[in-house]
C-alpha cells in the first residue's frame, strides 16, 4: 500500500510541474522551523481538539501544494500529529479540481481536502459529497472568528462545508523603494493612473505582468479585472458576478476588462508589451522590478510576493527593496475593498480523526502557526498582529484587518468551469484587445448561477 | 507486504491453470462433435476468454459511452451534445486543429522516421545515429513539453533571451518569436513536439521493416542499372508499404487523441485547441458528462475510417 501511494506521489508530481500555481518560494524559507512556543501552543490546542485522546490512525489530505510550500503547510499540520498520534498524508495533485472531481465520482475521496476553489467546494456540497463541519465544531464560538463573507461562500442549505485555513491578500501593488518614483501610496487609481502615464511618455513602462501559469495562465490578469469589479462597482456587483447572475456581457463587467486591457494590451504601460504579459511566468514576472535597469516600477500580486522575492532573488530584503501599498481606489464610494483567496478545508467523512483535525484547524493557536510561516495569513480573525513574524505579512494582515469590505477571489468562488472560461477569456482579451465583445459573449454562454 | 506477494505468485500460477483448464474443457466438451464441427468452434471457444475480457474491458465502456452522450444535464436524454458538436465554434476550431495535428504529425513523423531509418543504414555510426533519435521516445509526454516549453520561451526584444530558438533567431538579427503565443507558428510548434516524441518508434519500426528486405532484389536494382533515388523509389518503397501502413495508422491515431503537449504548453489557448482538451475540461472541469461523451463518440468515429483502411490494406494483401 505504502509504496503505491508512493508512487501515485511521484506521478502526481510530474503533474503538477504543469501548473504549479503559488509554488515560488526557496529553500531558505522552508529550512527555518517555527518558533517552539508557538509550536508549544498548538499541541495543546491539538490536545484540546482530541480531548486528550490518543485517536491514532491516519488521514489521507488531498491538497495543491508542493515543494516547500508544503513543507511549510506540513509543518503547521505536525502540532496535531504529535498530540494525537494521527498520522497526515499528503497527497499532491496539482490539478486538483480534475483529480478531486475523478476521485469524488470514483467512490475514492481524500479524508480531507484542502482547496483553493471554495466554488468546487460549494459544488460538491450541493450534490451531497462533503460532510457538514459545525457538529465538528463549537459552531457558535468558531463562527464569530471568521469574517462573514468566508462562512457564506461554504454554506449550502444552512450548514457549513468548509473552513478557511490560510488566506492571501490579493491585488497589492508592489514597487521596490529603491527605484520607485511615483506617490505611494496613491490617492486614487485615477492618481497613479496619471504617474504611469507620464512614466510611459518617457519611455519607461511602469507595469509589469506575469499572465503565464500553465494550465491555470490567467489568474493573474483575473486578479487585476476582480480589483476593478469590486473597486469600480463594488461588492454587491462583484458577488453577484461569481454568482452568476450578472451578465459576462453586462457594461460592469465589459469595463472592468476594459480598464484592465488599459495596462494589459498596452504596449507603452506593460513590460515587453501584451506579448510579454502573455509569455512570462507569474513566478518570473516580478523579478522585473530589480533588473538593471528596472524593467518597471510596479506590480500587482498577493501578499506573498514581497518573501517569495526576498528569498528568490539575491540582495533583495523585504521592506528595503520590495514594499507594497493596497489597490487604490477606484470608487471614493468603495474605497478599502479588499480581495482575498485562501485554502478551504471540506471533510468527505466524520471519523474521530477527521473531527480531531477540524477543530484543531479552527483554533487561533493553529492560524498563529499559520502566520509565523510567512506565506499565508491566518484565516481566523482572533490571530494577533504579533504572530507574523515577517513585517511584510504583519504589513498585509493590518490591511486585512482594517478593510472596510472583505471579498474572496471570484475566479476561485465560481464554479469551476466558468473559473476555466474565464481565465481563458483573460489571454484572449490580451491576445486580441478587438475582440472583447465576442470574448465575453463566448465566456457568457458558460455562465450558470453558483446558487 | 505478505498478501500482495500471495496476491502475485496466485495470479502467476493461477492464471495459467485456469487458461489450461479452460482449454481442457473445450477438448471435452468438443468430443461428441464430428471433425467439421470441431473445426468450426474451437477457435471460438479457445479465443472466448480473451473475447469476454476485451468486451468487458472495451466493448461495455464504448457502448456506455454512447448511451452517456444522449444524457443531457439535468437528466433528460436528447441530441443536445450533438447539437453542441454541430453547432459549437470551440469545436470546429479544435477539428481544424485536429486536422493539422494529423496531417503533420502523420506526414512529419512518417517522412522524418523513414528518412533517418534508411539514412542510418547507409552509414557506420548507425545504433549511435538512430539512438539519438530513439531517445525522446523514452520520455514523458509532460516532460517533454516542459522541456520544449524552455526550447520555446519567449522574452520580448532587448532582454536577453532565454529560450534556445530565440536565442537562435536573435543572435541571427531577428526579432524573437513568440513561438507559442502566435497563431502562425504556435500549431507547427506543438506539433514539433509531437513528431519529436513519436519519430523514434517510427524509426525502429521502418529501421526493421528495411532490414527484412531481401538483398537479392537489391542486387537483382543494381544489376538492371537503377541509382540510389531509383533504387529506393521502386525497390524499396514497395517492399516498405505494408509498414508505412501500419505505421500512419498509428500516428494517425495518436494525431488523433493529441491531448498532453496541448495540455501543458498552452491548454487550447491561442486558437490551439484539440477536441481531446475539450473533452477533458467537459468531463473533469464542468463535469458535464454528455458533452464529453459526445467528444469521445466524434473522437472514435474520426479514428474509424483510418482503422478501416488499415484492416482493408491488409485483407487486399492476403488474398
Amino acid at each position: 500500500m505504502n509504496r503505491i501511494t508512493r508512487i501515485c506521489a511521484a506521478a502526481t508530481v510530474v503533474l503538477a510541474l504543469s501548473s504549479c500555481a503559488e509554488d515560488t518560494t526557496s529553500p531558505s524559507l522552508a529550512e527555518q522551523t517555527l518558533p517552539a512556543d508557538s509550536v508549544e501552543a498548538a499541541a495543546a490546542a491539538a490536545r484540546r481538539a482530541a480531548d486528550n485522546a490518543q485517536v491514532g490512525g491516519t488521514l489521507n489530505l488531498l491538497g495543491i501544494l508542493s515543494g516547500d510550500n508544503m513543507t511549510k503547510y506540513l509543518q503547521t499540520l505536525r502540532p496535531l500529529e504529535e498530540a494525537t498520534g494521527i498520522t497526515i498524508k499528503y497527497e499532491t495533485a496539482g490539478d486538483l479540481i480534475a483529480v478531486l472531481q475523478t476521485r469524488v465520482e470514483g467512490g475514492n475521496p481524500p479524508d480531507v481536502v484542502s482547496n483553493p476553489s471554495a466554488g468546487q467546494m460549494r459544488d460538491l456540497a450541493k450534490k451531497g459529497s462533503l460532510v457538514p463541519v459545525d457538529p465538528m465544531l463549537d459552531s457558535g464560538a468558531v463562527r464569530e472568528n471568521y469574517p462573514k463573507g468566508l462562512w457564506d461562500l461554504t454554506t449550502v442549505n444552512e450548514k457549513s462545508y468548509g473552513l478557511f485555513v490560510n488566506t492571501a491578500v490579493q491585488g497589492l501593488v508592489w514597487y521596490d523603494p529603491k527605484t520607485y518614483d511615483g506617490p505611494k501610496p496613491p490617492a486614487s487609481w485615477d492618481a497613479l493612473g496619471a504617474w504611469a502615464a507620464t512614466a510611459s511618455g518617457k519611455g519607461r513602462a511602469p507595469w509589469c505582468m506575469g499572465l503565464e501559469s500553465g494550465p491555470a495562465s490567467g489568474w493573474p490578469g483575473a486578479v487585476w479585472i476582480e480589483q476593478f469589479m469590486l473597486q469600480r462597482h463594488g461588492g454587491d456587483a462583484y458577488d453577484r458576478w461569481w454568482r452568476g447572475e450578472l451578465p459576462w456581457t453586462s457594461p460592469e463587467v465589459r469595463q472592468a476588462f476594459a480598464e484592465f486591457g488599459k495596462v494589459a494590451t498596452d504596449a507603452k504601460m506593460v513590460s515587453g508589451g501584451p506579448k510579454g504579459a502573455l509569455t512570462t511566468n507569474f513566478g518570473d514576472s516580478p523579478k522585473g522590478l530589480f533588473a538593471k535597469p528596472p524593467a518597471c516600477q510596479l506590480h500587482l500580486q498577493a501578499d506573498w510576493v514581497g518573501n517569495a522575492m526576498a528569498a528568490a532573488v539575491p540582495g533583495v530584503k523585504a521592506v528595503d527593496d520590495i514594499d507594497f501599498f493596497a489597490f487604490p481606489a477606484v470608487n471614493p464610494q468603495y474605497a478599502g475593498s479588499l480581495e482575498i483567496t485562501g485554502e478551504v478545508v471540506g471533510a468527505f467523512q466524520d471519523t474521530p480523526q477527521v473531527r480531531a483535525f477540524m477543530r484543531y484547524v479552527s483554533t487561533p493557536e493553529f492560524s498563529s502557526l499559520v502566520a509565523k510561516t510567512g506565506l499565508w495569513l491566518g484565516a481566523n480573525r482572533k490571530t494577533p498582529l504579533t504572530a507574523y513574524a515577517s513585517p511584510l505579512s504583519r504589513q498585509a494582515a493590518d490591511v486585512y484587518s482594517k478593510a472596510a469590505d472583505v471579498r474572496f477571489g471570484a475566479k476561485d468562488a465560481m464554479p469551476a468551469a466558468m473559473s476555466q472560461a474565464f481565465l481563458k477569456s483573460v489571454m484572449d482579451y490580451v491576445r486580441n484587445p478587438g475582440a472583447l465583445d465576442s470574448i465575453l459573449a463566448s465566456v457568457e454562454r458558460t455562465r450558470q448561477p453558483a446558487g | 507486504m505478505s498478501r500482495q506477494v500471495l496476491l502475485s505468485v496466485a495470479v502467476t500460477v493461477g492464471a495459467p491453470v485456469v487458461l489450461l483448464s479452460w482449454l481442457w474443457l473445450v477438448e471435452r466438451l468438443l468430443r461428441p462433435l464430428s471433425y467439421r464441427g470441431r473445426r468450426r468452434a474451437r477457435p471460438w471457444l479457445w479465443l472466448a476468454p480473451p473475447l469476454a475480457v476485451v468486451g468487458l474491458y472495451l466493448v461495455w465502456p464504448l457502448l456506455s459511452t454512447i448511451w452517456t452522450s444522449f444524457q443531457v444535464r439535468g437528466g433528460q436524454h436528447g441530441l443536445d451534445n450533438y447539437r453542441y458538436l454541430v453547432h459549437s465554434g470551440e469545436v470546429h476550431d479544435a477539428l481544424v486543429n485536429n486536422g493539422l495535428w494529423l496531417v503533420g504529425l502523420t506526414a512529419g513523423s512518417l517522412v522524418a522516421g523513414t528518412a533517418v531509418a534508411v539514412l542510418a543504414h547507409l552509414v557506420r555510426w548507425e545504433t549511435a545515429a538512430k539512438a539519438v533519435v530513439v531517445m525522446p521516445a523514452a520520455i514523458s509526454t509532460v516532460a517533454a513539453a516542459v522541456i520544449w516549453r524552455f526550447m520555446f520561451d519567449y522574452r520580448p526584444p532587448g532582454v536577453a533571451q532565454t529560450g534556445t530558438l530565440n536565442a537562435i533567431v536573435t543572435a541571427a538579427g531577428a526579432e524573437p518569436v513568440a513561438w507559442l503565443v502566435d497563431e502562425r507558428t504556435n500549431n507547427a510548434a506543438l506539433i514539433g513536439v509531437g513528431i519529436w516524441m513519436s519519430v523514434g518508434l517510427v524509426t525502429v519500426v521502418m529501421s526493421a521493416s528495411i532490414k527484412a528486405i531481401p538483398a537479392e532484389l537489391i542486387d537483382a536494382g543494381r544489376v538492371d542499372g537503377a541509382g540510389p533515388f531509383r533504387l529506393f523509389r521502386y525497390v524499396v518503397l514497395p517492399q516498405l508499404l505494408p509498414t508505412i501502413v501500419v505505421v500512419s495508422t498509428l500516428l494517425a491515431i495518436t494525431a488523433l487523441k493529441a491531448f498532453d503537449v496541448v495540455y501543458v504548453m498552452t491548454n487550447g489557448n491561442y486558437d490551439t485547441n484539440v477536441l481531446a482538451n475539450l473533452m477533458y475540461r467537459e468531463l473533469f472541469l464542468n463535469a458535464d458528462y454528455g458533452r464529453s461523451a459526445a467528444l469521445a463518440v466524434l473522437l472514435v468515429i474520426l479514428v474509424l475510417p483510418v482503422v478501416a483502411v488499415n484492416l482493408r490494406f491488409f485483407r487486399k494483401g492476403r488474398a
